[in-house]
């Protein structure tokens, strides 16, 4: 099995050496301002310096994820394609759900024969401003016409914005499910990551403390 | 032997509001490390600051400081520290909400009156330095400092409803939370202040408004703070190990 960077070393080697396995869907899953984002940063950034096509599909403006890149330590020198709500030539309209997964397959198709990254922060809006039978079918559905090619697709999905079912049953369709979150110990509170689920990788047990710095993104085991 | 039971109930309140804001001032530290977008760790450093001001004011409490004079000005220094502590990070709160309301909508005019109630706080503390060393007040003292106190309240309550009507508005849920707790807990200053005008110092009435409101007040204060994450545990049976391995199971070690 071909396994795709994670753009975080530490990281990489705790998935068994490369990163997340090719032809996956990876969902993040976790609180508001904890760093998910940046994961997806590292992510592309690492797709770009391959020479992979990357596409970052946001419901942000591309001015502000590229600031919050800068902020994580990622270089804007290299940028991906966007689908962004302004500073984009494809434009991303989370009322049309359609729109947003056409132009996902069509770039990718565009792309044919390069190896494909998609990132993006579009499914926790989706998932607020439609019924989940219609977004399960969606997701479903765009998932496996993207994984057709040589691709991963990279999803975060905000935690306490949707009712737990809710998240449970989109973490179905995704290959891998990583969860980060502050966990407390006694009095302490921790910055934990905790890989749920990863297709073709044993279960990983455990927790692992990360950090988010200017400079970069550090997983490292925790020792309760 | 008979048991003071207005000092006792003091004593054990003032324990458990100091303990609530040491355990508060510890987290909401930890949580500012944590997080990564600034918006949150900023909530985060305010509300550790805003405790550790009210720490500082319940402490200066049982410092003896002369009633008259010009050291019974430094006895009023930590409580106008508070109110601008407070006015500072209700601004800043108000401020987030609108800026994460969909329709950007200026909540109660606050962006035109931010400037003319800071001004109005402003003189009520210069107010109160400057009456603070007086030991009887004439008639026109006691009108400023009564004036200055309706004032302050004003200040407070407008400011409570800016944050709990623009909490409201918020399309953040996480914020709107942490922001709505605050405005609550901004409401029991402005209770406090008000029920306790008309009590005597040192009667149960006066602890008793005094010392609930102050308890309700903190503890939505740490709340607020703690909201802005949800806090997972973690399981013993996947917890981290010992080891330093982080209990993983690679082909290399299963």
């Amino acid at each position: 099995m071909r396994l795709v960077s994670t753009g975080v070393p530490s990281l990489d080697s705790l998935l068994g050496s490369d990163g997340y396995p090719d032809k996956s869907a990876i969902l993040v899953v976790g609180p508001p301002g904890i760093g998910k984002e940046a994961l997806g940063y590292w992510f592309v950034r690492s797709g770009l310096i391959q020479g992979d096509y990357c596409l970052y599909a946001t419901h942000r403006p591309v001015s502000d994820v590229l600031r919050d890149m800068k902020g994580v330590g990622v270089g804007t020198d290299r940028v991906p394609e966007w689908i962004a709500s302004s500073g984009s030539a494809v434009k991303c309209d989370l009322r049309d759900s359609t729109a947003i997964s056409f132009n996902i397959k069509e770039a990718i198709h565009r792309n044919k024969g390069r190896r494909v990254r998609v990132a993006t922060d579009v499914l926790s809006p989706l998932l607020v401003l439609n019924p989940l039978e219609s977004m399960y079918a969606y997701w479903s559905q765009l998932l496996a016409d993207i994984k057709q090619q040589d691709s991963v697709i990279f999803a975060l999905a905000e935690d306490g914005m949707h009712p737990q079912n809710v998240l449970t049953t989109m973490e179905q369709i995704f290959d891998g499910v990583i969860e980060m979150r502050l966990y407390e110990e006694g009095l302490a509170i921790t910055p934990l990551f905790r890989v749920r689920k990863m297709l073709g990788l044993p279960p990983l047990h455990g927790y692992f403390r990360f950090s988010v710095t200017n400079t970069g993104m550090e997983v490292v085991p925790h020792v309760s | 032997m008979s048991v003071d039971f207005v000092a006792v109930a003091n004593v054990a309140a003032t324990i458990v509001i100091i303990a609530i804001l040491l355990v508060g001032i510890y987290r909401a530290s930890q949580m500012r490390r944590a997080f990564v977008n600034s918006a949150y760790r900023s909530r985060a450093t305010w509300s550790a600051f805003l405790m550790l001001i009210i720490l500082i004011v319940m402490v200066a409490n049982y410092v003896p400081f002369p009633n008259s004079g010009i050291l019974s000005t430094a006895g009023a220094l930590p409580f106008i520290a508070l109110l601008m502590t407070i006015f500072a990070y209700a601004d800043r709160s108000a401020i987030v909400a609108m800026e994460t309301d969909f329709f950007h909508r200026n909540t109660l005019g606050w962006l035109r009156a931010r400037w003319p109630t800071a001004i109005v706080l402003v003189a009520f503390d210069a107010a109160d330095i400057a009456l603070s060393p007086v030991a009887e007040p004439n008639a026109l003292e006691l009108a400023s400092i009564n004036l200055a106190f309706i004032a302050v309240v004003g200040v407070l309550a407008y400011a409570t409803a800016t944050l709990v009507i623009g909490a409201r508005r918020s399309s953040d849920r996480t914020l709107r939370r942490s922001i709505l707790l605050l405005g609550l807990a901004v409401s029991t200053l402005v209770l406090s202040l008000v029920l306790t005008f008309p009590l005597v110092e040192g009667t149960l009435p006066f602890v008793i408004v005094n010392k609930g409101t102050d308890l309700v007040g903190v503890y939505l204060v740490y709340r607020s703070v703690m909201s802005l994450s949800p806090l997972g545990r973690i399981d013993k049976d996947v917890g981290g190990t010992k080891s330093g391995q982080g209990g993983v199971i690679t082909p290399g070690n299963e």
